[in-house]
């Protein structure tokens, strides 16, 4: 019991230790002059300046518009990407219509589009969910097809003998064993959802945190620049252990010991 | 060294009928490869009664798995024929029961629903086959651990829900390739015992595929012996030892001698890695 105290207290420990550190050589770096400190604002003007973000309403209007965009976007994204790499995966006309193009738009750094997506659906929410749903895409494809092409060749066979239908094997071998790679993707996908709405917002915008961040900037208010910055990071790290809770609460199996294929 | 045990025997120790339930005629395999065909099998025949034990002992590499496919109707033989239960064999046949050499269960299944996976595959009451699930888990001795998941068991009882799994859906034919290779020294031997007392106590013809000859000689009515590539059988030997079998019968004169005969066919083999 008390080892399990001390390691959860190691767990919790390092990374406080880590970021007090952190904490400190940046402020020693801003306030000892190191860096002009209009450049690099100390972390306490920091922390000051989302206090007043947040007490001011300038959080309550632009963090709702951002989240809403990156969750809705997120959202649609991965369900494009879960229905088309099971289309790809089970069908091979799917495969030969649609595999190659797809390979070939991920190679394309998504937000070099945002100008364009702006042009054709304006600064409201529609566009920043489009680029979102398209940057969240390819994580997630590609990680689930390869997750549907992982299943074990002998069940397959054995659902096969058994006379399963096509469904029947997709929703009890193929889905699950995938399970564990589609979480990996949602997981990467969270970034950058985040990093698509952001940019969606740097072109063309009014509000939300992308705007904020642009305009303190241009305004030299730097310590809100930083502010909007963390409250970004926090957004991500949130976005991120929702999918890991999420993903032990559904892949409860894994929990006991993999390497059940081996 | 004594005369050779009765080899090439057609009839079974163990009581297979003498019309053939699996009957296996010149069947050739061909696979496609990017080097080429590849010939699997050929001219392999084999035969099978009702309720018989036969192993197929054969080096690796030699098409056994291959073997083993093909009776499951997942692969069309090249050339040939193969009849099950009086029918020829035609693409997928849900009645045979098959054993992996991994457990191949569901994760996220538990013991008695992953026993109920055939079931449910082609659509048949879960329902009506609960009991016989249960029956079935007695039998392989996880009746306690209906619950639980694949991760809390040990390897051999998780190859043991995999037995159980096989015989749910009363297959004509069990079809066992190599299922305690995986297995340590140990919990293979206590699987061989349990492997024979469940054959005794079902209805079902097994077809076992394995590599090791104490193995197949403890288990079997009759031994066929597989060649290297391409495959077939080059010779086939009954077990005539008397059943139930059990420690004493790896000491039986008989059991030495038999296994003794199949180790020098393993010699001659060229390039044999049994
Ligand atoms: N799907 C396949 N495609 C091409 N060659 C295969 C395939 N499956 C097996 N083989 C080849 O056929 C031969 C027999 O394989 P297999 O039946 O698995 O042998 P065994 O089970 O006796 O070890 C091997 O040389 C193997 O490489
Ligand atoms: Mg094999």
């Amino acid at each position: 019991m008390s080892r399990r105290l001390a390691s959860t207290a190691g767990a919790v420990g390092y990374p406080l230790a880590g970021l007090a550190a952190i904490l400190a050589v940046w402020h020693l770096m801003s306030a000892g002059g190191v860096v002009p400190s209009f450049l690099l604002p100390t972390p306490g003007r920091v922390m000051q300046a989302i206090w007043q973000a947040a007490t001011d309403g300038t959080l309550a209007r632009h963090l709702p518009p951002t989240l809403q965009a990156t969750l809705i976007g997120y959202g649609f994204g991965a369900l494009a990407a879960l229905v088309l790499a099971a289309l790809v995966a089970e069908f091979k006309t799917a495969e030969r219509f649609l595999l190659l193009h797809l390979i070939a738009i991920q190679s394309i750094p998504k937000v070099s589009i945002a100008p364009l997506v702006f042009l054709w659906m304006g600064f409201d929410i529609e566009g920043k969910i489009l680029l979102v749903a398209l940057i969240c895409f390819f994580p997630v494809f590609a990680n689930a097809l390869s997750g549907f092409r992982a299943a074990d060749p002998n069940l397959i066979d054995l659902m096969r003998a058994a006379g399963a239908s096509r469904g029947h094997m997709f929703l009890q071998v193929k889905l699950p064993t995938a399970a564990s790679q589609i979480f990996a993707g949602l997981e990467v996908a969270v970034a950058f959802a985040l990093i698509g709405c952001v940019v969606m917002e740097f072109v063309g915008s009014t509000r939300g945190m992308g705007f904020v961040i642009q305009d303190t900037s241009n305004t030299f208010n730097l310590p809100l620049t930083f502010g909007a910055v963390i409250v970004l990071g926090l957004i991500g790290v949130a976005g991120n252990a929702l999918v890991r809770l999420a993903r032990r609460g559904v892949l409860f199996w894994e929990a006991g010991g993999r390497g059940q294929h081996g | 060294m004594q005369a050779v045990p009765d080899a090439t025997t057609p009839a079974s120790a163990g009581g297979g009928d003498a019309a053939s339930h699996l009957a296996i005629e010149g069947v050739r395999l061909v696979y496609d490869t990017s080097r080429g065909p590849l010939v699997a099998l050929d001219g392999l025949d084999l035969q099978v009664g009702r309720r018989e034990f036969v192993s197929v002992l054969g080096p690796s590499g030699c098409g056994k798995s291959t073997l083993l496919k093909l009776v499951t109707g997942l692969l069309p033989p090249s050339a040939g024929r193969i009849t099950l239960a009086g029918a020829a064999v035609r693409g997928p046949r849900p009645d045979v029961g098959i054993v992996f050499q991994q457990p191949t269960l569901l994760p996220w299944r538990n013991v008695l629903n992953n026993v109920l996976v055939p079931i449910r595959a082609r659509g048949a009451s879960v329902r009506a086959h609960r009991d016989k699930a249960l029956e079935l888990l007695k039998l392989v001795k996880l009746d306690a651990f209906a619950r639980h998941y694949p991760h809390e068991l040990s390897g051999g009882m998780q190859q043991r829900v995999g037995i159980a799994r096989g015989l749910v859906h009363d297959p004509a034919l069990l079809l066992m390739d190599e299922p305690f290779a995986a297995l340590d020294a140990m919990t293979r031997e206590t699987m061989m015992d349990e492997l024979q007392q469940i054959w005794m106590s079902t209805p079902t013809s097994i077809l076992f595929i394995t590599h090791s000859i104490p193995e197949a000689v403890y288990l079997s009515d009759r031994v066929a012996v597989m060649g290297p590539r391409p495959g077939r059988i080059v010779e086939t030997v009954a077990v005539d030892l008397p059943r139930p079998r059990g420690l004493e019968t790896m000491a039986d004169p008989r059991f030495i001698e038999l296994t003794t005969h199949l180790r020098s066919l393993f010699r001659e083999m060229p390039e044999a890695e049994a």
